[in-house]
């Protein structure tokens, strides 16, 4: 859109448009950088423009990925580990190998759509009798389970439900029924520990970064 | 094409006897129309975000500085930060309804204005005054000092450039103990009880992010202080996520504020999601406190009496030994 002002008729004065004119570029003629761009005007004139692409991948463990066909919805999640142990869904280890070290089919969760806009894929641990450790060798120990989001009760992000630790792991947004857009809570494989109550201290299923 | 042909004309004709066609005038203004950048975008092409980064720009719509922050997340939960309904996104629109500001959550990538901005080098005001009188700056870092932002006061130089920051703080809510004394009266004379009591768990738990001239960080309770019973705790615990820099332009006046022809550059200090916890229950039980034979708390005079002063070290000592027992940390770790 070029302003009236500017369009030249025949007969008009050369000097007053060329002020105008002046005054125009000096107003628009500037380079916005928008995000991820970076504009610096350098001493000697001139714009040096950068823009960051952020191309770099991170191959986060327990990311969380859905495929959707029409109102199916299937949860994957990357391999990642808990005190070195891989979670399965459905009795499958989610590298899609088995115990004798044969690849299988990379296991896949069926989930529904929250009742809100958010739901998540949670790390579940299933503790022994004495509710301190999981039993590395039951394969339906650690499992991943897809969920409501559950703010009470959560000390340090764990959540203790029915016998069971769970940890969030990846966020996934959702509107009318569908995915919008999934957010990875956990980038790195995990550490568990069960620290007991002394002195004041609750006692607390720990998770972090391994 | 049309430069072209209007410079070669132009040149074909002596110069007394040059004059513009109203439409070569109006066919130039069309082609600079055409051609001026107006926004240049970075495309992430699906690249990797960390959660907590930063990306600021110039919202030529809104015209001021604002950021959008990837999301992150403090014990799984949603992070938010208050923005102006209007300026709200629609998901959070939907989600909250009513209210004149509302709580968007990150994750739904809210646009989040810089304005509050501190001055640095050059123009900026001064921080602090020596004993001798002499003012103090916040230094530039090296890399803006690099690239002719002034350090200290604004030194007339054709190439100098005015640097302005914030902070952007993650805030995460938690219970906080406060330090009581109680005197009164027993059976063999006054005495002084102190005790430590604790707040409420807060009602919300999701961490909130603030955009801040300066964030400075709570220093820990002295001892003076412990003793006094002043140890009124923050109900919260805090980060800092990043400081965005802007730096001008070359031969910017003083005193401007950031426009679009100013750059943006960020340090992060938060890279990875969290957890978060507090070291204890935050539950005092009945009778969980010192009682002491002598007023303490009254005690300043008491402690010019050399005679008392080793029962009030004992005392102090054993406030000291309570409290660490019973003072509430909060701590965050990444996962």
């Amino acid at each position: 859109m070029i302003p009236p002002e500017l369009v030249a008729k025949k007969g008009d004065w050369v000097k007053s448009k060329w002020i105008e004119l002046l005054k125009w570029i000096d107003k628009t003629n500037r380079v916005i950088a928008g995000a991820g761009v970076r504009v610096q005007n350098m001493p000697s004139g001139g714009l040096y423009i950068s823009a960051d692409p952020s191309s770099s991948v991170w191959a986060s463990p327990f990311e969380a990925s859905i495929v959707s066909v029409g109102k199916t919805h299937r949860l994957r999640v990357s391999p990642g580990a808990v005190n070195g142990v891989i979670p399965t869904i459905e009795g499958v280890r989610i590298n899609g190998i088995d115990d004798k070290g044969a690849t299988v089919r990379v296991p896949q969760l069926e989930v529904l759509p929250p009742s809100g806009n958010r739901s998540n894929v949670y790390l579940r641990l299933a503790m022994g009798p004495d509710f301190m450790a999981f039993d590395p060798d039951d394969p339906r120990a650690a499992t991943i389970v897809h969920g409501e989001p559950i703010k009470e009760d959560s000390e340090g992000g764990a959540i203790i439900r029915d016998g069971a630790v769970l940890y969030a792991l990846s966020a996934i947004y959702w509107r009318d029924g569908k995915v919008v857009r999934t957010f990875q809570i956990v980038h790195h494989n995990l550490n568990h520990r069960y620290v007991q109550a002394m002195d004041g201290r609750p006692s607390r299923h720990l998770f972090w970064a391994a | 094409m049309i430069i072209d042909a209007a410079i070669q004309r132009a040149e074909s004709i002596p110069q007394e006897e040059f004059r513009i066609s109203a439409a070569e005038w109006n066919d130039a203004i069309e082609v600079y129309n055409s051609c001026r950048p107006v926004v240049i975008r970075g495309w992430s092409g699906g690249g990797w975000a960390h959660p907590w980064e930063v990306t600021p720009f110039w919202s030529g719509e809104r015209e001021r500085w604002e950021c959008t922050i990837h999301p992150g997340y403090v014990n799984g939960l949603d992070t938010e930060v208050i923005v102006r309904r209007e300026q709200a996104p629609e998901e959070t629109i939907e989600r909250i309804g009513e209210g004149e500001t509302v709580a968007a959550y990150l994750a739904e990538l809210p646009r989040i204005p810089l304005s509050a901005l501190r001055r640095i080098g050059g123009d900026a005001a001064p921080i602090g005054v020596s004993g001798d009188g002499a003012l103090s700056y916040e230094s530039a870092p090296s890399f803006f000092r690099a690239l002719g932002a002034a350090d200290g006061l604004m030194v007339d130089d054709d190439n100098r450039r005015l640097l302005r920051a914030c902070d952007i703080v993650l805030t995460v809510p938690r219970a906080a103990a406060r330090a009581e004394w109680a005197t009164g009266a027993g059976i063999d004379g006054t005495f002084a009880q102190f005790s430590v009591l604790y707040s409420p768990e807060p009602e919300r738990r999701n961490g909130r992010i603030s955009i801040v001239p300066r964030y400075d960080p709570a220093p820990p309770p002295d001892d003076a202080a412990m003793l006094r019973g002043d140890i009124d705790d923050r109900p919260f615990d805090q980060l800092l996520v990043a400081t965005v820099y802007l730096l001008s332009p070359a031969q910017a006046e003083s005193g401007s504020m950031p426009d679009a022809s100013w750059s943006a550059h960020v340090r992060h200090g938060l890279f990875w999601n969290l957890s978060h916890a507090v070291n204890r229950q935050p539950f005092a039980p009945a009778g969980d406190n010192l009682t002491f034979p002598a007023p303490l708390a009254g005690g300043v005079g008491q402690a010019l009496i050399n005679s008392l002063l080793a029962v009030i070290n004992d005392n102090a000592a054993a406030i000291r030994a309570y409290l660490s027992r019973r003072a509430l940390t909060g701590r965050f770790w990444s996962v």
